[in-house]
């Protein structure tokens, strides 16, 4: 199991995503929302990924729901107040709103994160090759998640370089900060540098070609991602249509 | 039988200025014969290397007079994907010849092959045998962006030869690998030489260079043809002096020579390490 | 006077795989060394411990006297400066004359001493007239020679040059060779990394070969170059002239050209 979800064609499980989230955003309530947290846990701990998952749910969706929480439910005026502590009110339909605005965040969030902890970024890309997506978009698309790792890099050994040459960016946070912003323009400026030598590159491994590219490792539907997607689509039309019209 | 490349009178400026890069270059090269490019930093030979590669005027502006041909038919004729199938390019800087959208070396290797629509099988296959022909083995799974200046450069040869042109330009392919890699890269120019493909080479290296070309071009600084030859006669004319740099082999004889050892020879000159044996051997044997 | 001091010294990454092991060298000034070995064999580690911008898992590095252990790397970068092995890695400016006054720049030197730091080291390394230029206009061997000046221009005591060979022609080659010879005169200490034997056989009297992560040799060119077993070991080509030399069996071993010649001359 924890390699088959992994392994399922992209728009398999993307199918689930689009479902959970036009439920989440139609399904009146909050109980089935917060519910999607679970669901995505456990298909999280199916697939392998259950640790890493709960982290970045943790580091990212958590807090900023938490947040939204405080402020809707304590800050912000509502009628019917049924609780106060000093400046703080709490009124029912404060509580109402905060749990359902949280609730579809929680939602989103929390299928979001498993989707792109068990899909790579290159079999989406391989997806959109064979639905014949454009060879540029989907050049863009890579490139731009090779870059962040790449910048990082190059923030490195730009601040090496600054190092050597006598530029404090050991320290507390003030001196590192003071070293950061200066070395943001190179970073821009060699990677513009690169480019046009990258374009050749590019040009002498035929990407000007206009024959459709294949895929040295193919990624196929398999009988069970045309099964699954069936099932998860006809699930999620059954979900929606008990929760939104009954 | 025509030429695989000739070059008749070409002469090249870059947009917004005035002096040529590259002035009255003129050679044809037969096809399975290895070439050799040498010449001064700033003497034109990466320019001359775009132009047979039509990157110049095709991505480089500027103004391009004379003619350029490949197997009879000239460049502008031919298309992208024409010529990335017919010219392999090698460049100098290995830092900048990684795709940057695949993220093992073995796909990197295959990417070529991918945009021409190659079947996935035909990839795999091909992609295999250039891994184990580079012993690439070790790093194959690695990401192109973590490896060495060394491993990169080795990464972009693999990937133009897995396309399997029938010219190949090399521009300094060794200026940043040591000893063994340097090795490596003429065992396959070697081999490349035995297939019958016509290769082009940039080299500073000259001692090994002189072992594997057939023909030299040599570059002046102003980026004007001044020699082109069979290189144990060409170099008869050139004495060492500021601008052209002669292997070691030439100037050991033309030392000898200055010093009465032997005499000055001016039709042919030892080039190679080998001959430049032969002909000690000879003077110690008259001694 | 020893400028730059290794004891013991040990680096690794993640605490395993020892890419430097237990190293021992001393560097004094008015010398130039070079450091040779196949790729891997931890000559950038090495020298980049030296400026601090690696610091060694286990061992003592001594800068002037100095252990360096608990300095930043911006305070050792005033007394050994590193020209960086890729020039893109390094260069960061957008016109040479403030790439190369970036270093001295930092030390508030009046306007005139630090134009004349910037004039004295473009000199040296044929920039004078393409101050203003863009670093990337030159090409990639040549952008080399920027990142030695702006080391040049911070003026310290101990230099090191990270393959400043690789993709040289002989002009350049000649221009590192003067570079080399006149910091020495100045009693400067030159550490030197190449694959270039012709230039380590008529530059230096001192070459250090690591392999495998260690010092497997470190003595003078003529006594390293006329071990074959050694050169083997370490994956390195003996100077062009002394393969000749060996190949017709001549009794002494000349490194270069004119040592050869003359050698021939004299028998």
């Amino acid at each position: 199991m924890t390699h088959f979800i992994p392994r399922l064609y992209p728009t398999t499980k993307a199918w689930l995503v689009l479902g959970i989230i036009l439920c989440s955003i139609f399904i009146p309530g909050y109980w089935f929302q917060y519910s999607i947290f679970l669901v995505a846990l456990v298909l999280a701990m199916l697939s392998g990924v259950a640790k890493r998952y709960t982290s970045l749910f943790l580091k990212s969706i958590f807090i900023i729901s938490l947040f939204i929480f405080i402020i809707q439910t304590f800050l912000v005026y509502h009628d019917h107040i049924i609780g106060s502590w000093y400046i703080f009110k709490v009124s029912s339909t404060g509580l109402q709103a905060s749990l359902t605005m949280t609730s579809k965040i929680v939602a989103i969030g929390a299928i979001l994160i498993w989707f792109f902890q068990v899909t790579q970024v290159k079999d989406i890309a391989a997806a959109m090759q064979n639905a014949g997506w454009n060879k540029k978009l989907i050049f863009v698309m890579l490139s731009t998640m090779q870059l962040i790792p790449q910048m990082t890099s190059m923030m490195n050994t730009i601040a090496d370089a600054q190092r050597s040459r006598g530029v404090e960016t050991e320290g507390n946070l003030i001196t590192r900060m003071k070293s950061f912003v200066p070395m943001l323009g190179p970073v821009v400026l060699t990677s513009i540098e690169q480019n046009e030598e990258r374009v050749l590159t590019l040009e002498s491994r035929a990407f000007s070609n206009r024959q459709r590219p294949t895929l040295m490792v193919p990624v196929n539907k398999t009988k069970a991602d045309y099964l699954l997607s069936w099932i998860i689509i006809i699930i999620m039309l059954g979900i929606f249509y008990w929760g939104v019209f009954k | 039988m025509n030429p695989l490349i000739e070059l008749n009178d070409v002469l090249y400026r870059y947009p917004l200025t005035r002096k040529s890069a590259l002035r009255h270059i003129q050679f044809k090269v037969t096809s399975g014969m290895v070439m050799g490019i040498i010449g001064v930093n700033g003497s034109g030979k990466t320019t001359l290397c775009n132009v047979i590669r039509s990157f110049i005027p095709n991505f480089y502006q500027g103004d391009l007079q004379g003619t350029v041909t490949l197997k009879g038919k000239p460049l502008n004729q031919y298309s992208e994907t024409e010529l990335s199938q017919l010219v392999g390019y090698i460049f100098q800087n290995p830092f900048t010849q990684i795709s940057g959208v695949k993220d093992t070396v073995a796909e990197e290797i295959g990417y070529g092959l991918e945009n021409l629509g190659v079947s996935s099988k035909k990839i795999q296959k091909r992609v295999a045998k250039m891994i184990d022909l580079l012993n690439l083995s070790d790093i194959k799974d690695k990401n192109p962006f973590d490896l060495s200046g060394g491993q990169k450069q080795m990464v972009a040869i693999a990937a133009i030869l897995a396309i399997n042109p029938e010219i190949f330009i090399f521009d300094e392919p060794t200026s940043q690998l040591d000893p063994a890699g340097t090795t490596k890269i003429f065992k396959i120019i070697q081999q490349l030489k035995s297939q019958g493909k016509t290769v082009i080479l940039v080299e500073h290296k000259l001692d090994l260079m002189m072992q594997y070309i057939d023909q030299l071009l040599v570059l002046d600084e102003q980026g004007q043809q001044i020699a082109w030859g069979k290189p144990e006669e060409i170099l008869a004319s050139f004495t060492e002096n500021q601008t052209i740099a002669l292997p070691t082999a030439t100037r050991v004889y033309q030392r000898m020579a200055a010093q009465h050892l032997i005499p000055i020879a001016t039709n042919k000159v030892p080039v190679t390490q080998d001959e430049i044996v032969q002909t000690i051997q000879n003077f110690q044997e008259t001694r | 006077m020893t400028m730059v001091e290794l004891k013991n010294v040990s680096f690794s990454y993640d605490g395993q795989k020892q890419i430097v092991h237990d190293i021992n060298l001393a560097f004094t000034a008015g010398t130039a060394t070079a450091i040779i070995g196949q790729n891997g064999a931890g000559k950038t580690t090495t020298v980049k411990m030296m400026n601090h911008l690696l610091v060694p898992t286990q061992g003592q590095i001594l800068v002037n006297g100095e252990d360096i252990h608990d300095r930043t790397t911006a305070q050792v970068a005033h007394h050994v400066g590193y020209a960086f092995q890729n020039p893109d890695d390094q260069i960061f400016n957008n016109s040479i004359q403030k790439e190369i006054e970036f270093g001295p720049k930092r030390d508030n030197l009046p306007q005139d001493q630090l134009q004349k730091r910037v004039q004295v080291a473009a000199k040296m390394t044929g920039l004078s007239e393409h101050l203003d230029e863009h670093p990337y206009n030159f090409p990639y061997s040549l952008r080399k020679f920027i990142t030695i000046a702006s080391i040049l221009a911070m003026n310290p005591e101990t230099y090191i040059f990270d393959e400043p060979t690789a993709g040289q022609d002989h002009l350049s080659r000649q221009r590192l060779s003067k570079i080399i010879t006149q910091l020495v005169a100045q009693q400067k200490c030159v550490i030197v990394i190449t694959h270039d034997m012709n230039f380590v056989a008529e530059n230096f009297n001192r070459v250090i070969v690591l392999s495998e992560h260690q010092v497997l040799a470190d003595d003078t060119p003529q006594a390293i170059f006329s071990q074959p077993k050694l050169m083997t070991r370490a994956n390195i080509e003996p100077p062009e002239a002394l393969s000749i030399a060996r190949r017709v069996h001549m009794a002494t071993r000349p490194l270069t050209v004119t040592t050869l010649v003359d050698a021939l001359k004299s028998k």
